[in-house]
């Protein structure tokens, strides 16, 4: 099973992986607090660290869910949220280890990566820089 | 609908404490699309000639543009446009991070700020809710600090900030405003215009969005420019090495500023290049939606301050806080670099404030009494920290010299004013405009908030014209200049993209593909002169004429160093360029648009107003 990953130390905090991937998840909105990756940041000391599903095999946020509201992808291991069951209760936000299931500011709900099907749109932008030996998202 | 835009604007009157919001005026984002144009247009229409920049008549406008936050490359960029307390005109000054962006997520293209608090205040957005809180707390404190202690007590890591230092509180006419800790609206003072209305900063957070027209062409654009910009050999040194890159070829021809300007190559230019800077990078960060990460953060070695750390130092810090003081240490600079971000000093203005008093005390004009005991020799680090020290909290010498290098050498006279390096109180960036460069003359004499170089940059372009002539030089800095006025009204950072030379045509796709509207070549040229002209209008009103369309003394001396070596930038030569230039602008010989260029690009209210300037044909 492919895996998106991150390398942190590559990361020059442009947030494109967050402007892409809200836009490709509404008909034409960027909007980065409703990106399912998040770029954490030290700005005083430059540090950037992309913060995204880690497609965990034992997921956390799955078995926090009370409502059943969440299950795995079979074919690309990323957790799946059932809105129609969500009650927002927000507690795969809080059980998630790693801090990668967000809140829709706009609509109050979890939002999780989907890897957008299998195509990621954020590894497309992501920018190798060239004092980086990689990008700091890939899909592999 | 229009895309692009929040399509609000946020009005805050201190005095009164009142807080409107209102429509932005479609029609005029039509013609000015945003930033720079927009902003000039409220500026010139709610701005009464003749008001003192520091007193409560004064407005602070903070813009962004259509591009502001959508997925463009550098669409970082937010302006503040007020009238300069250093020039007494019109001011616009940009600065990259996240702070534009967030400015629109929140809901916003532009923040009006009007007015005067009683007490030290700073602004907070989010959202559909503002507050004036109370900053007495914060006053007194470094950008830094404020940018820190305001996140801390807001609980929020995520709020962005565009603040003053100590100069901004005291009124100096250096004072910058600084965002995201490393990026400056440095120059004309906009921080003392926010100082004498009390206000230590703007705190802004946004959870709204920004709609763009057609995601798919903006996006294949974005791809296709990031393609473009990794093919490009000079884009990608610029990523490696930021700024600093242009010190190697400045000092080679020999424009650098050494010694306040008296050379133009500096014998320690090694020691202070894109090599040394880039040894001292401890991380290399981007804007908002840039994938040049051409922020070097780097660390001094010296351990002489308490945080030595700077976001660059940029090419302009290396130039007028290295060579042009004798400086040949990147340490001694990263450390000058830092003291000017924290205490809220432009290192442009700062570094030819302080190279201006060396040369004075090396010949005699001042003396160690009145330099405060300061033993100001060129090279002399110590002293010229010491000295920002005391232009940023206004002690001593420090007082009269952080009202800038033209007020100073106003007082102090004894000559000094000859090697006060300023155009209308704005002080030289880091190229020396000579026999070699004139087309630098011109540009520092036209551009309308004064010695500039952000407006048009014809260092490299000047090498392929005739040299020790004008041949060319007003079609060319017509055309540079002209090249980021979409950009800027955009508003997104010219850096990138012009790494890949655009044209309007570029500018004019991508505008288009974000709001909707269908803009052309001619749109965007017509943009241009219109913002020219409207700039221009706003000085005439405020006393510009075209003899201020000139440069420093020095400028017009014979050559010493470099390719110019032994040759003069005359003031003939200037008068030929301005000539030229005037015409191309649809501008009369003394430098006033014309009425038929007015109204050719609607400025009919314009077109009125400057009438009343126009000296009667008996009046001479």
């Amino acid at each position: 099973m492919k895996k998106l990953t991150v390398d942190s130390g590559a990361c020059i905090g442009c947030h494109f992986c967050e402007i892409v991937c809200s836009l490709a998840h509404s008909d034409n909105e960027v909007n980065p607090r409703r990106a399912r990756i998040r770029v954490h940041e030290d700005i005083f000391n430059k540090v950037f660290k992309p913060v995204v599903c880690q497609q965990c095999k034992k997921a956390q946020c799955i078995e926090a869910c009370e409502q059943d509201a969440i299950h795995k992808d079979p074919k690309l291991g990323v957790p799946v949220i059932d809105y129609q069951k969500c009650t927002a209760c927000l507690s795969c936000l809080k059980a998630c280890p790693f801090g990668a299931i967000f809140y829709d500011e706009r609509e109050g709900l979890p939002l999780v990566c989907d890897l957008c099907g299998g195509d990621p749109q954020c590894i497309k932008f992501c920018p190798k820089h060239p004092m980086k030996l990689n990008a700091a998202l890939s899909y592999a | 609908m229009v895309y692009g835009y929040a399509g609000k604007l946020l009005r805050i009157n201190l005095t009164t404490r009142s807080i409107t919001t209102e429509m932005i005026d479609y029609d005029a984002a039509r013609l000015f699309i945003g930033g720079r144009g927009y902003c000039s247009w409220l500026l010139f229409n709610e701005l009464p000639p003749g008001i003192d920049p520091l007193s409560p008549d004064n407005k602070v406008i903070y813009g962004v543009g259509p591009l502001t936050g959508a997925p463009v490359i550098g669409s970082a960029k937010y302006v503040i446009v007020t009238k300069s307390p250093q020039t007494g005109l019109f001011l616009d000054t940009y600065a990259g991070g996240s702070f534009g962006p967030e400015l629109k997520f929140a809901g916003y293209d532009f923040v009006i700020i009007e007015g005067k608090a009683e007490q030290p205040v700073y602004i907070l957005i989010r959202d559909d809710s503002t507050e004036i809180r109370d900053a007495s707390h914060l006053w007194g404190l470094s950008t830094w600090e404020a940018e820190t202690r305001i996140k801390k007590e807001l609980g929020d890591e995520t709020v962005r900030l565009s603040v003053i230092g100590p100069a901004g509180e005291r009124l100096s006419n250096l004072a910058l405003v600084q965002s995201d800790y490393y990026h400056q609206c440095g120059r004309g003072g906009a921080g003392a215009v926010l100082g004498s209305k009390n206000v230590k900063g703007l705190a802004v957070r946004g959870s709204q969005g920004v709609s763009v027209a057609r995601p798919q062409a903006v996006l294949d654009l974005l791809s296709d420019t990031i393609k473009a910009l990794n093919n490009k050999k000079p884009a990608v040194e610029r990523m490696k090495y930021g700024t600093p890159l242009t010190l190697n070829f400045t000092n080679n021809f020999g424009i650098l500023p050494t010694y306040n300007f008296r050379e133009g190559q500096f014998q320690g230019a090694s020691g202070i290049d894109a090599y040394a800077v880039r040894d001292k990078t401890i991380a290399d960060g981007s804007c908002y939606s840039c994938p040049m990460g051409c922020t070097k953060l780097t660390q001094s070695g010296l351990k002489t301050l308490a945080i030595s750390l700077a976001g660059g130092p940029e090419y302009e810090a290396t130039s007028l806080l290295g060579s042009n003081l004798g400086i040949d240490s990147i340490d001694k600079i990263i450390c000058l670099n830092s003291l000017c971000d924290s205490l809220g000093l432009d290192v442009i203005g700062a570094g030819n404030v302080v190279a201006w008093a060396m040369e004075c005390y090396e010949r005699g004009i001042i003396n160690k009494e009145y330099s405060s005991g300061l033993d100001l020799r060129f090279g002399n680090y110590e002293a010229a920290a010491k000295l920002i020290e005391m232009m940023a909290y206004r002690e001593g010498i420090g007082d009269l010299l952080t009202q800038g290098v033209r007020r100073a050498a106003q007082v102090i006279g004894q000559g000094s004013e000859e090697f006060a390096m300023h155009v209308k109180g704005l002080e030289y960036p880091g190229y020396r405009p000579g026999p070699r460069s004139p087309g630098f003359g011109l540009v520092y004499a036209i551009t309308e908030r004064g010695g500039c170089h952000r407006r048009a940059w014809p260092v490299i372009e000047e090498q392929n014209l005739e040299p020790f002539t004008t041949e060319g030089r007003a079609q060319m800095v017509k055309r540079l200049y002209d090249q980021r006025i979409p950009w800027h009204c955009a508003v997104t950072c010219d850096l990138p993209i012009l790494n890949l030379d655009p044209d309007h045509d570029l500018a004019a796709e991508v505008i288009s593909a974000v709001t909707g509207w269908e803009f052309s070549w001619k749109d965007m040229q017509d943009l241009c002169d219109r913002v020219a002209s409207l700039l221009r209008v706003f000085n005439i009103r405020e006393g510009v004429r075209r003899e201020d369309d000139s440069l420093a003394a020095r400028s017009f001396e014979p050559d010493n160093s470099g390719a110019g070596i032994g040759r003069t930038l005359t003031k003939q030569m200037l008068d030929e360029m301005l000539d030229e230039y005037y015409s191309l602008r649809g501008w009369d010989k003394d430098g006033f648009p014309t009425d038929e260029t007015l109204l050719r690009l609607c400025l009919n209210k314009v077109a009125n107003e400057v009438g009343k300037y126009r000296s009667s044909p008996g009046e001479e």
